[in-house]
């Protein structure tokens, strides 16, 4: 019986060469096509659809599918389980609780431990004073609203300093008061340093530039070793050949 | 670039990109009733609609999942019906269910409302004052503000009493539905067919 299968299939297998013997490339794709064009042939003339197919075939298929619970029961995940299920979100008032709260010493303030500052400015060396203001009628027949302010000009310092002259000793305004320079050193020197424990006076340094400039050398650094060991395995894939 | 290469190349590609385009090209099929016996399917109020086609989904969806086909399908009456017990909500045009989805609704002690209802008002970008969140595509109701809306549908989770629907088939349902259209949810015990 093996024996004879085994003839059969050589028998079968030299007609299959003898079908593709002879025969141009595109000629034996489209013969290796040909089973499949076959196949999609019969499952277009056996769709359900097709009024060719046996009316008996046909009802038995629309008798199981004709209830369109029964489909919609096919598809369903299911019930919802008895477990208890998460809303999505929560009401009432969204609040944030600090976890510790932290209170700096009261030595750390260097504010507290400056020293009061006893100016000693001569009389006179200040602006004079502005004049007071024209006093507003009040009364019955006088409309006054209220915080009304009669207009008077206000002199505001400009980028480069105020717009009047400031008289030598004066402090101008937007500044703090100098007191008059102590004695041996010229005016328009720089101060005299501060007292320990007061703020510091001297600006913040150029910022730190972001990213730093060890991360740029960390960077590179990674660059030259990609690239070194790149031409390192090129080296000796080309002495290998 | 070797052969080799290319193979692995080529692979790789047709590994990715081929489920995909076999998902995106190929429609969700169709089973079409005869015309001369429409099954119908009930709504709460007792009225009946009949149902000329179903969208035909072999195997049980995931929560997250939808289907959508609405080609060859005429222009008419849109419903849509939600069904708690199978958690599921399907949309038909015509007599035609053009969509399906695995939806999310309502539990502890804010339970989605049972019955028929209306699309009362449209809102493609709502976002709930009550719960602070973000109801895209919101089909409202009712007037205490129940809604079907884009939501990210997975197991386990539950609303407030709206409807959640992935966000995808929210957006088409937003463009399919319209103010009037009716939406019968239907609970979990009484879903029955006539």
């Amino acid at each position: 019986m093996l024996r004879r299968w085994k003839s059969t299939f050589k028998r079968e297998s030299s007609r299959l060469h003898l079908l593709f013997a002879g025969r141009t490339v595109s000629q034996k794709r489209m013969l290796w096509l040909a089973p499949l064009l076959l196949g999609l042939t019969f499952v277009a003339v056996t769709d359900p659809g097709v009024p060719a197919l046996g009316q008996a075939v046909g009802k038995k298929i629309i008798a199981a599918l004709k209830d369109p619970l029964a489909l919609l029961g096919q598809r369903s995940p299911g019930k919802r389980s008895g477990t208890r299920h998460l809303t999505k979100t929560k009401t009432g008032p969204h609040e944030r609780v600090l976890s510790t709260v932290r209170e700096r010493p009261a030595a750390a303030n260097p504010l507290l431990e400056a020293p009061p500052v006893v100016l000693d400015i001569p009389a006179g060396a200040l602006a004079p004073a502005p004049t007071p203001l024209p006093t507003v009628e009040t009364g019955p027949g006088v409309f006054n609203p209220p915080f009304f302010t009669p207009f008077f000009p206000i002199d505001f310092p400009g980028p480069g300093g105020p717009s009047t002259p400031t008289p030598p000793g004066s402090t101008p305004p937007g500044q703090p008061p100098v007191g008059p320079p102590p004695p041996g050193q010229p005016p328009g020197s720089p101060p005299p340093p501060t007292p320990p424990g007061s703020p510091p006076l001297t600006p913040p340094g150029p910022p730190i530039p972001i990213p730093e400039p060890a991360t740029w050398t960390m960077m590179g650094l990674g660059f030259l070793a990609a690239v070194s060991a790149r031409r390192r395995a090129r080296k000796q894939r080309a002495q290998s050949r | 670039m070797s052969a080799r290469s290319w193979y692995f190349a080529a692979s790789l590609v047709s590994v990715l990109a081929v489920p995909g385009l076999e998902a995106a090209a190929a429609p969700t099929s169709r089973i079409w009733y005869p015309a001369s016996s429409y099954p119908q399917l009930s709504l709460p109020d007792g009225r009946r609609e009949i149902v000329r086609s179903m969208l035909d989904v072999a195997k049980p969806m995931q929560f997250g999942d939808f289907v959508w086909n609405e080609d060859r399908v005429p222009r008419g009456p849109v419903w849509v019906r939600v069904d708690l017990g199978l958690q599921l909500l399907s949309v038909f045009r015509d007599g035609h269910e053009i969509g399906s989805a695995v939806i999310l609704f309502g539990t502890d002690g804010k339970a989605t409302p049972t019955g028929d209802f209306t699309v009362q008002d449209k809102n493609a970008n709502y976002h709930s004052h009550t719960y602070d969140a973000p109801m895209p595509y919101a089909l409202r109701l009712t007037s205490d503000g129940v809604a079907i809306h884009g939501s990210s549908v997975r197991e386990g989770w539950a609303t407030h009493g709206c409807i959640g629907v992935p966000l995808e088939f929210a957006r088409r349902l937003f463009a399919a539905a319209s103010k009037g259209d009716v939406v019968a949810i239907i609970a979990a015990k009484t879903a029955r067919s006539p």
